[in-house]
């Protein structure tokens, strides 16, 4: 990273009513000597000057983003233009090379939201004076308690370390994560998340954010739709597979320069977008399986299976991604069997899932076992690594939607757990996890056993 | 010969016949497409929907006709099933959205001012979702939303409840569609004469079954309609209630837009000028229209307050051009504020009577 640039850096500079760089901090001042100013002459980076320009014309302060070369990289800043009747005073902060982005507008941050913010059962939104001016559920049959104090309608519970999230990202004025509180009319648990707004002048003005029902059971579909609108409605998989693979295609026949020879950094491009879009298209087919499994009259088939057998196929699926990882994954014998009742196919998808993951965390030269039991009823496949593990206070976390111990870990959408113990659940059986950090992770997929 | 669709021999035959069919439309199809392409190289870039306004206006239609369709003819269904009318059921039954909506759309959209109501809807929905956040400093004197008046608060209330239900994307649930009265009504018998017109041929006393049901259905849907149900008529009901003096309207006009609140905002301007919500709504949606600003200049508003407004809009919507409206804004203040409200005088006139004026001067003496 160019050492001209600074984290989480503000600056602040004067204008006089032409335009001319009157004083500022050093950090403005590097940026405006990089583009060729000076002080005393009018100021040379020409998007901060744009702003401060419509500001004094307009007579209003104009807050925008403006992207700067910044040495040999650009950097997105936030601008505040404040003119007055003697110039403009520009407060400029985010110096973060192309990263950590501020914008104005709600779209736009409604877009930079996080994944789950899409599947929230309640969106919330409060004023400067804590006063709930949004409570939209998922089930409209909730009360939206409108007009009244946040505490009047949650009960807040303090953190590991004995901290509010909320209060603190108020009195800091950022954003928050994992606030968990109690509604007060019926004791529903929740865990909120959100972020802060902020006035013209930088002052706390409210906040808006998602909350999630914590071990509440799925909420039924807003009535079934019928034979009209069946297939009326744009599915999710026509709507964005097909985009979707348009742009794998592109993007593929791009890096391997069909059309002719590339710089080298455009075919990183598009490799870059061929692999977004896969993991886009990978999210979306998670995205049906949701849907699919969350309807109120999902159920699957129940009719002997032989888990020896399911496994046997699921680990020689991922055969060649193993070999790739350098990750062996020793297979049940051909000649073990291990009856039991459920769906094939959907037994198939939960250890693609389990094996899948064992072989991500696995390190290189690793093995990854799969074990066969029998515990009276049931009948257990276990899929052993021995990566890095899951320490016991996440194991909760690994299996919500979009559940991640660490979000900034590649790959995975963070619904494959979360999808496979509910197939597993609604074919009688469970998954479980015995892990610890350090120590591996074992998942075990038990079926009511066959005869 | 009989075309059998199970007898592979029949396939070629059926084909040649499905192009025979075909090509005798295809002059009209080809006459039809050329008419649409060179009007839409004829139209100004301002007068073509950007991608985002046609993907929200499908949507809008859409839902429309998937929740009101889908109440008539579920309601249809359990009538004729409730009477042993398999045939009919059956017949009913077969009839998909997706089959009738071309026609639909065409008749739905037919009525010009119906149609500009919808767009204008979605328009402005679009530019709420862009409008800047950081606009104006909070004051920290009192609230202009705020009310001792009971009555006011539980309309304060109900208005951001339904805002909040028109942030969600329409065609997911709660499918807020918030149509008026008479939207509502001719959408319910368009969508019920759509389903009719798309049925395959069934006898006479299984189609006038049919039509019954779907009338009866379409009478009990309408009856259901609860027009004060939408966000515009509640952002209406409360501007009226709070009916803010002069001197508090700039100010709540900004907090509005910088909450997001546009169909707030625009009530509050409406009843400011005592010009009804949609010709407001027209005067927004449309960067061109220079009645917005004769219409602020009419309540005297402070240059700030213009200044804010103009800046608010020329963020949220890609059309307008902020530096166009820098350059503009000392003529608009130059505007007697008398002059301005006697220019708007004649909106003030019936809607109906403006419209059906307009269209008789437009054909002609």
């Amino acid at each position: 990273m160019s050492d001209t640039i600074h984290s989480a850096t503000s600056a602040s500079a004067r204008l006089d009513p032409k335009g001319r760089l009157v004083h500022a901090d050093a950090p403005l001042v590097r940026l405006n000597a990089q583009a060729g100013g000076s002080e005393g002459a009018p100021l040379a980076v020409s998007a901060i000057a744009a702003i401060a320009r419509l500001a004094q014309r307009l007579g209003i302060v104009v807050a925008r983003s403006a992207v700067v070369a910044d040495g040999d990289d650009d950097a997105e800043l936030w601008v505040r233009a404040s003119p007055d009747a003697e110039g403009v005073t520009l407060e400029v902060s985010g110096w973060h090379a192309r990263d950590g982005v501020r914008t104005s507008s709600r779209a736009a941050l409604a877009a930079a939201a996080p994944l789950d913010a899409a599947d929230a059962d309640v969106e919330w939104a409060c004023d400067a004076r804590m006063r709930i001016t949004t409570a939209a559920w998922r089930d409209a049959g909730r009360p939206a308690p409108i007009g009244q104090a946040l505490t009047h309608w949650l009960a807040f519970d303090s953190d590991s370390d004995g901290m509010l999230p909320l209060l603190a990202a108020a009195a800091n004025c950022n954003g928050f994560e994992r606030q968990d509180a109690v509604l007060r009319e019926d004791g529903t648990r929740l865990r909120l998340s959100g972020r802060a707004r902020r006035d013209a002048a930088g002052r706390f003005a409210g906040f808006v954010g998602v909350g999630h029902l914590i071990d509440a059971p799925p909420l039924p579909d807003a009535g079934t739709p019928s034979a009209f609108t069946d297939a009326f409605g744009e599915r999710l998989e026509r709507a964005l597979r097909a985009p979707l693979a348009r742009i794998v295609a592109h993007a593929d026949s791009i890096g391997a320069q069909t059309e002719g020879p590339l710089m080298p950094e455009y075919v990183g491009y598009a490799q870059d977008i061929a692999g977004a879009a896969r993991h886009l298209m990978g999210l979306v087919d998670d995205l049906v399986d949701l849907q699919a499994i969350e309807r109120p009259d999902f159920a699957v088939a129940p009719e002997p299976i032989d888990l020896a057998d399911v496994a046997r196929r699921a680990a020689g699926l991922l055969a060649v991604r193993a070999q790739q990882a350098e990750v062996t994954i020793e297979r049940p014998g051909f000649d073990d069997m291990l009856p039991a009742t459920g769906d094939f196919r959907r037994a198939l998808q939960i250890l693609v899932n389990l094996i899948g993951n064992a072989v991500r965390y696995s390190p290189r030269g690793s093995s990854v076992t799969i074990g066969l039991s029998r515990d009276g009823p049931h009948a257990r496949v276990t899929i052993a690594d021995t990566g890095k593990g899951i320490a016991p206070a996440d194991h909760v976390r690994v299996f919500e939607k979009f559940g991640r111990v660490d979000p900034s870990e590649p790959g995975g959408t963070g619904l494959g757990l979360y999808i496979a113990r509910r197939l597993a659940r609604a074919m009688a059986g469970d998954i479980t996890l015995d892990s610890a950090a350090g120590q591996g992770a074992r998942f075990t997929l038990s079926l009511p056993a066959g005869g | 010969m009989s075309l059998n669709p199970a007898d592979p021999r029949d396939a070629p035959v059926r084909e040649a016949a499905l192009l025979i069919a075909d090509a005798a439309a295809a002059d009209v199809r080809t006459r039809a497409i050329r008419t649409a392409a060179l009007r839409d190289f004829l139209a100004e870039d301002c007068q073509r929907l950007d991608d985002r306004t046609r993907v929200a206006f499908a949507a809008l239609l859409r839902t429309i006709v998937a929740t009101i369709g889908g109440a008539i003819h579920g309601d249809a269904l359990e009538r004729l099933s409730a009477a042993g009318n398999r045939k009919a059921h059956a017949a009913l039954n077969a009839v998909e959205a997706a089959a009738i909506c071309p026609r639909l759309y065409d008749h739905l959209l037919s009525d010009e001012a119906m149609a500009a109501a919808l767009l204008d809807r979605v328009v402005l929905d679009l530019i709420a979702e862009r409008l800047p956040e950081a606009l104006i400093e909070r004051s920290e004197s009192e609230d202009p939303f705020d009310t001792a008046d009971m009555a006011t608060e539980a309309s304060a209330v109900a208005l951001r409840a339904l805002e909040a239900r028109r942030r969600g994307p329409v065609d997911q649930p709660p499918y807020a569609v918030d149509l008026d009265a008479e939207t509502q009504f001719r959408c319910a018998w368009g969508i019920a004469a759509a389903i009719a017109v798309a049925l395959a041929p069934v006898d006479a006393a299984a189609r006038s079954a049919i039509e019954w049901a779907l009338a009866d259905a379409t009478e009990r849907a309408l009856a259901r309609h609860d027009d004060e149900d939408r966000l515009e008529a509640a952002a209406t009901r409360f501007a009226v209630m709070r009916d803010l003096p002069l001197g508090r309207v700039a100010e709540a006009i900004e907090i509005a837009l910088a909450d997001g609140r546009i169909v707030l905002a625009t009530a509050l301007v409406a009843h400011a000028l005592a010009l009804s919500f949609e010709d407001v709504r027209a005067m927004i949606v449309d960067p061109r229209d220079t009645r917005l600003w004769l219409g602020l200049r009419a309540l005297d508003l402070p240059r700030d307050t213009v200044a804010r407004i103009g800046y608010a809009l020329s963020e949220a919507d890609p059309r307008r051009d902020v530096e166009a409206f820098a350059d503009r804004i000392e003529a608009i203040m130059q505007i007697d504020p008398n002059e301005a409200a006697a220019a708007l005088e004649h909106l003030r006139l019936p809607a109906p009577f403006r419209a059906a004026t307009m269209a008789i001067r437009a054909l002609g003496k």
